[in-house]
């Protein structure tokens, strides 16, 4: 069992406020910018953290763990307060609030461009693809192989 | 004085209304975004920023008015919020210095100078946040360029936001 509190209290952090990350991913959804490069984007992203996280942690992590590492992660950044729960090789993360939900967009396109941040760093931490979807105020994640 | 207070207040800001990110994921998405959308017209790209400067700035008048009962901030006090927000928030060191309509911001050492060689690349994303951040906080229009590793905003003169 791994500490992950302790491990992301030891991340370098960089600290935005909530109004701008809102916004930002507001304008950028109501323009439309394609979603085929941002998601490879953010996957990326997602997978170099993973892999930081990874390096930090100096060992391996089961999937039984994701839901309270994830859960750690969500509160810890501010980006809300989520249940994840397991059901065999899906993920579900159920939003419970966020402040993504300031956006005057519907939960589900304001959720939708962090998809690739989260798939991308459950693929790098699991050394397994998993893909996603976002249904409601929730992402269902599908661990593939 | 005032200007030692607003960066006690602009720290205060971040620590309440800031989302932690890892620095890593930060860098790494910055890094995608600039080499991404250098393609795509900086007008484009401005309209998303700039807009989003503007909501922010907002939301930290606002934060200093209801709790600091501060409602004005005069263009000498810009360094004092600029560079705590950069040094609180992690985004890197700058130096912010007002010479009359000229605000020049260099950026000194940051994650954004790392992702592409040329700065109008590396630094031309954010520029649209800090003009819409900066022209929000002064109440008037603020328009920029990239020279060096440093922004130069210009305060439009009769520019009052409505």
């Amino acid at each position: 069992m791994y500490n992950f509190s302790e491990i992301l209290k030891n991340q370098r952090l960089v600290i935005l406020p909530k109004d701008l990350i809102v916004y930002l991913f507001e304008s950028a959804a109501k323009i439309g910018l394609p979603p085929g490069p941002r998601d490879l984007m953010a996957r990326e992203a997602g997978k170099r953290y993973a892999q930081a996280f990874m390096d930090s942690v100096g060992g391996k992590i089961d999937l039984g763990e994701i839901p309270e590492l994830l859960e750690k992660i969500y509160d810890f950044s501010g980006m809300g307060k989520v249940k994840v729960s397991l059901n065999g090789n899906e993920i579900l993360l159920e939003f419970l609030h966020s402040p993504l939900f300031k956006s005057s967009l519907d939960p589900q396109k304001i959720l939708r461009p962090f998809l690739g941040l989260v798939e991308g760093f459950l693929s790098g931490i699991l050394g397994k693809e998993v893909k996603g979807e976002v249904r409601d105020k929730s992402y269902i994640l599908k661990v593939k192989g | 004085m005032k200007g030692e207070f607003l960066r006690a207040y602009t720290k205060i800001y971040l620590e309440l209304e800031g989302l932690k990110f890892p620095e890593v994921l930060i860098e790494s998405a910055y890094s995608n975004l600039a080499n991404f959308l250098r393609d795509i017209p900086v007008g484009v790209r401005r309209i998303i920023t700039r807009d989003a400067g503007k909501k922010s700035a907002e939301s930290f008048k606002n934060f200093l008015r209801d709790r600091y009962k501060i409602t004005e901030i005069k263009e000498e006090e810009v360094p004092a919020v600029v560079e705590t927000f950069f040094k609180i928030s992690g985004m890197g060191d700058v130096k912010c210095e007002v010479n009359g309509d000229k605000i020049r911001v260099e950026v000194k050492d940051s994650f954004m100078l790392r992702a592409n060689p040329d700065p109008n690349i590396a630094l031309g994303q954010f520029i649209g946040i800090i003009e819409g951040f900066i022209s929000e906080l002064l109440g008037k229009e603020v328009v920029g360029k990239i020279e060096g590793n440093s922004y130069i905003l210009t305060i439009k003169s009769g520019s009052a936001l409505q």
